[in-house]
């Protein structure tokens, strides 16, 4: 019997669980697996806005009261951000960056991507630090390897350079290792914790520091899985150069990092994690959830608690599915997800300015995220639905997945 | 195909290639002979076919734990596909001795814990026999084996004073054969934690679970083996 049960491990989902453990409850977070986590770039949207992105959803609650972010709150926003990077600094993972300007930081195609935080292994990538750079005598620098797929240094640089921030590129040789296929980024991040593979890493930036005279290096997110802010401090110390890392595609090591962070982070403070476990469907009655279960392995796990959050994640994540038939479903309390009619899913144009209305769909929630129906009644009071889940936001085109996935988490985990 | 066997193929579809199960593989983290779980599950199931011969034995290092099957953010059934096809290698070409020897590895416990252990441990860690064994049977030399036990777990539970409890609150206890052959301690501070929380332990009659003929892909005689469990 737990007080609180999580159902999803991404960054919703363990916000609300650490935030109840820190209540002294005793909290189980369920998952199928781990999730987008693990495919994000472990940086932090919270609105995409050339402005302050804090001001941005100020405006944002008072024209869309219905907006995740109207329904946590600025105060929440604010703390619940500044208890991220707290979580993330007492790990030796310090996060950089103000809700009051985004960074702007180059993609794996050299495109340059707002973003309200970032590791701060990344952080030197910034566009208006390399700004200042370009055009001077000390360039830029995007190298890799040859033998990390779906990272190509020269796409990056001629991507960067056409944007006026002048970047060369190079492929770096593989050090000596045990190992000789299948280099995966996890693999990489693992080489890289090793002293002789760093030291024949650093060998080789430092000759292209020389004879290159680059300030500045961006390398793939494979630096070092548990230790990458003293990788990337003893990479730089080799060779002389600043060093950032550029997000990779999945798996991605700084989406793993930040999900080892916050995981550590909750069963410090005695919560538990259980993947691998579906919640597949629920019982209750009267405004109550009684029980959900899980899929395992010869039958149904049954689990009880007295509040349950629902942190499943959006189309993404799995939390909705859309059938044939075009309807979409909650897949793991089967809650009423509020969405338009199948007709007006989509708009006409594919790369719609203001986005398709199917991407708002979600659960429709009160101002304490219980769930509500289409007439605005609560159906479980104990339960709280946070993150991707949630309806009335189209977080990818709003640029604020992260953001509203950690700000809802929060509220939900102190109310 | 029964639904189970249904559900398992087409689970396959749901990959979304992330690679979340290969970063989470232990064995692939030590070995690229293992190229990791999407390859040999999700993808090379899309070649095999019933009427051909399997197309690739690296799925024979999988070791079943189950990992990527936890962590998998679409709930492919990885583990289950790397089961099947390695039934179907056995299926093609036999069970090879080693997978006989290290399958039923409660038989060697039971050969090698007691009084003899010294002599058992310093033969299984003699490199000239461990050669040997790797030379006859295919067993790594390097790979280490736990030591055997000088006494079984079993045997010290029945000398063992059941502290008195008066209570009616009962614990069935089941072991594995690690804890009987290999580290009996577990077994002993499980004891010692439960009766201290006021549970009567009792020990079942039990046999091998059969996690490690299924390892070893000998999954027709672990049914048998599972009986007796
Ligand atoms: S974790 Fe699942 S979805 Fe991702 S590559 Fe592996 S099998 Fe495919
Ligand atoms: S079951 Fe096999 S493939 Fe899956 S994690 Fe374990 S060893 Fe790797």
């Amino acid at each position: 019997m737990y007080d609180t049960i999580v159902i999803g491990a991404g960054l919703s989902g363990l916000m609300a669980g650490i935030m109840r453990a820190e209540r002294g409850e005793r909290v189980l977070v369920l998952a199928k697996g781990h999730g987008t986590t693990h495919w994000a770039s472990g940086c932090v949207d919270l609105y995409d806005s050339a402005a302050s992105p804090l001001a941005a959803i100020e405006q944002l609650a008072t024209e869309q009261p219905d907006h995740p972010y109207a329904i946590a709150g600025r105060a929440a926003v604010e703390a619940a951000f500044a208890k991220l990077r707290a979580l993330c600094a007492d790990a030796g993972y310090p996060l950089a960056g103000s809700l009051e300007r985004n960074l702007l930081l180059p993609s794996a195609v050299g495109a340059l991507r707002p973003t309200c935080f970032a590791p701060a292994t990344m952080v030197a990538g910034d566009g208006r630090q390399l700004a200042a750079n370009s055009g001077q005598s000390a360039p830029l620098l995007i190298a890799g390897f040859r033998d990390l797929r779906d990272f190509f240094p020269q796409l990056i640089a001629e991507n960067l350079s056409a944007q006026g921030y002048t970047a060369a590129a190079a492929y770096l040789d593989l050090p000596p290792t045990s190992r000789s296929k299948e280099f995966t980024t996890t693999i990489f991040a693992r080489l890289f914790e090793e002293d002789a593979f760093r030291e024949h890493v650093g060998q080789q930036l430092r000759r292209l520091v020389k004879d290159g005279r680059f300030t500045r290096i961006g390398l793939p997110a494979i630096l070092g899985q548990r230790h990458a802010t003293q990788v990337l401090a003893d990479l730089q110390a080799r060779c002389g150069a600043l060093i950032f890392e550029i997000p990779t595609l999945p798996t991605s090591v700084p989406g793993s990092r930040i999900y080892q962070v916050l995981a550590d982070a909750f069963e410090t403070r005695g919560g538990r994690v259980q993947l691998g476990s579906k919640v597949e469907r629920a019982e209750g009655g009267h405004g109550q959830l009684q029980f959900i279960y899980s899929e395992a392995a010869a039958r149904e796990q049954r689990h009880r608690a007295d509040r349950y959050i629902l942190a499943t994640g959006g189309v993404v994540g799995g939390g909705l599915r859309g059938d044939y038939g075009g309807t979409l479903h909650e897949t793991a309390l089967g809650l009423p997800v509020h969405t338009p009619a199948h007709s007006a899913w989509f708009d006409p144009r594919f790369l719609n300015d203001s986005g398709h209305p199917v991407f708002r769909s979600g659960v429709a929630v009160d101002r304490t995220f219980r769930p509500v129906d289409e007439q605005g009644a609560v159906i479980y009071n104990n339960v709280a639905v946070v993150g991707s889940a949630l309806a009335n936001a189209d977080a990818i085109r709003e640029g604020c997945l992260e953001g509203l996935a950690v700000a809802t988490g929060y509220a939900a985990g102190i109310l | 195909m029964d639904h189970i066997e249904l559900s398992l193929v087409q689970s396959l579809d749901h990959c979304i290639k992330c690679n979340i199960c290969t970063s989470a593989c232990p064995v692939a983290a030590v070995t690229d002979k293992f190229p990791g779980p999407k390859y040999v599950g999700p993808q090379a199931q899309r070649f095999r076919m019933d009427s051909q011969p399997t197309p690739d034995d690296s799925v024979d290092y999988c070791s079943g734990c189950r990992v990527c099957n936890q962590v998998c953010p679409t709930g492919v059934r990885i583990a289950e596909l790397n089961a099947r096809a390695r039934a179907q290698i056995v299926k093609e070409r036999g069970v090879p001795v080693r997978n006989r020897l290290l399958g039923y590895s409660w038989l060697a416990g039971a050969a090698g814990s007691g009084p003899q252990a010294p002599l058992a441990n310093f033969a299984m860690q003699n490199p000239l026999l461990r050669q040997i064994g790797e030379r006859v049977f295919g067993v790594a030399r390097k790979g280490p084996f736990p030591s055997f036990s000088r006494y079984t777990f079993r045997s010290w539970f029945k000398k063992h004073h059941k502290a008195r409890t008066n209570t009616r609150r009962q614990v069935v206890y089941f072991h594995g054969c690690s804890t009987n052959y290999y580290e009996p301690r577990i077994g002993k501070v499980t004891v010692a934690v439960l009766e201290r929380n006021g549970f009567d332990v009792i020990l079942a009659k039990q046999g091998c679970c059969g996690l490690p003929l299924l390892s070893m892909v000998l999954s027709t005689m672990q049914n048998a083996t599972t009986t007796i469990t």
